[in-house]
């Protein structure tokens, strides 16, 4: 029993040492749940990435398009007059 | 040992806590009156699909600086009887996961509303967070009776946002929006505030019917709707509404007066916390329909 605790307390002070980022050669198995969870977080994660890059994306293609329309007229309009028709 | 194991377990927490985080039902209303504020701003929307990012950039920013105010009141909602089982307190979610969630998500809302609007929408956007979330979650709900009359500007704004998503600018119109709703937000709050009295209390909030009593809130309360119904009326003078709506504001508006003044005159007890409930009910009711009245002139062409 003894033994098992001094394991046990070795194992925490491991862990602690992981904490400061010094090997301890232990490592930390989670729990299938855990596992899973993180899983479906990961994935949420994914989801909003793709959702941003394809915000973003539109965005982009929407406004490309507004200035083409824009140049586009901007080109077809008649020039303009280089004497005022008033002053005729 | 167990304070080891549970520093270093993985987090159990799933995708629909996050989403709790950003107060959904907040969100909705925000929405909405964000949308209001992009149909019935001058001239045709430029682009509809911008528009609608737009709309998207607005509803998550709102998340955004909902779930920063749930970090910062994680000490509170865990009191209350109202707001324990919210991601933090319940433990599902800890404090810098729901931190990192709400500036991530309040960085990428502003950005969008950049790109797919213009930089005065943003501003706004910004200016709306970092309002909730500091100045209102931080300071003013812990230290004054007039958080939420103070703090009420934050969730006044959406409508300006909108405005200023689709026109480049925030005129006077858009300004009556905010008013309508910073007037609406007393009334609303307090009347719930009188029939959670104790939870605030439990809580420590200094909330008006905890720190001045029941009778002077109640006296607030009319005057807030006076002004609130008074305010009601200014999109009709400025042309920004016309006879329909005036009429739908003038109705609402005597109702939410009857309501007040019901509160106003019953005798402390149950029969207070009844009327207040009455009001807090309605109040949601009243601003959804001057909303959609506002917004239903503008799309049926009754509008000017």
């Amino acid at each position: 029993m003894a033994e098992h605790n001094q394991e046990q307390s070795d194992m925490d002070h491991g862990l602690d040492l992981g904490r400061e980022a010094i090997p301890t050669g232990g490592f930390y198995q989670p729990t299938e749940e855990e596992l899973k969870q993180r899983k479906k977080r990961n994935r949420a994660i994914a989801a909003m990435v793709v959702v941003f890059m394809v915000l973003v994306y539109g965005i982009t293609m929407t406004r490309l398009q507004q200035n083409a329309k824009a140049n586009l007229a901007q080109e077809l309009a008649p020039p303009p007059l280089l004497t005022d028709p008033a002053q005729n | 040992m167990s304070d080891v194991q549970n520093s270093t377990r993985l987090s159990t927490a799933d995708p629909r806590d996050y989403a709790a985080l950003l107060k959904p039902r907040v969100m909705s209303l925000v929405v909405f009156t964000a949308f209001v504020g992009i149909i019935v701003a001058p001239g045709a929307v430029p682009s509809w699909p911008l528009a609608l990012i737009s709309l998207l950039a607005i509803a998550v920013g709102a998340g955004a600086s909902g779930a920063l105010n749930m970090w910062v009141d994680a000490d509170i909602d865990a009191v209350m009887e109202r707001t324990k089982n919210r991601p933090i307190p319940a433990g599902r979610v800890t404090p810098d996961s729901a931190l990192g969630f709400g500036l991530a998500l309040s960085a990428f809302s502003v950005v969008t509303l950049i790109l797919a609007s213009n930089y005065v929408a943003g501003a706004l956007l910004g200016f709306t967070i970092i309002f909730y979330a500091v100045i209102y979650s931080i300071y003013l709900k812990r230290s004054t009776p007039q958080n939420i009359v103070i703090g009420g500007a934050a969730g006044a704004l959406p409508p300006v946002v909108g405005w200023a998503a689709v026109t480049g600018s925030a005129p006077l119109d858009a300004w009556i929006l905010f008013a309508i709703i910073l007037l609406w937000t007393p009334p609303h709050f307090w009347a719930l505030a009188l029939y959670k009295k104790g939870d605030y209390e439990k809580a420590g909030i200094p909330m008006m019917p905890n720190v001045a009593g029941e009778k002077s809130t109640k006296n607030q309360i009319l005057v807030y709707t006076a002004l609130l119904v008074l305010i009601s009326f200014a999109p009709v003078v400025t042309g920004l509404g016309n006879w329909p709506y005036g009429l739908i504001a003038a109705g609402l508006g005597a109702k939410f007066t009857i309501d007040a003044w019901r509160l106003h005159k019953a005798p402390a007890g149950a029969a207070t916390d009844q009327a207040a409930k009455q009001l807090f009910g309605f109040s949601i009711l009243y601003l959804f329909i001057i909303f959609a009245a506002l917004m239903a002139e503008h799309l049926s062409g009754l509008h000017g």
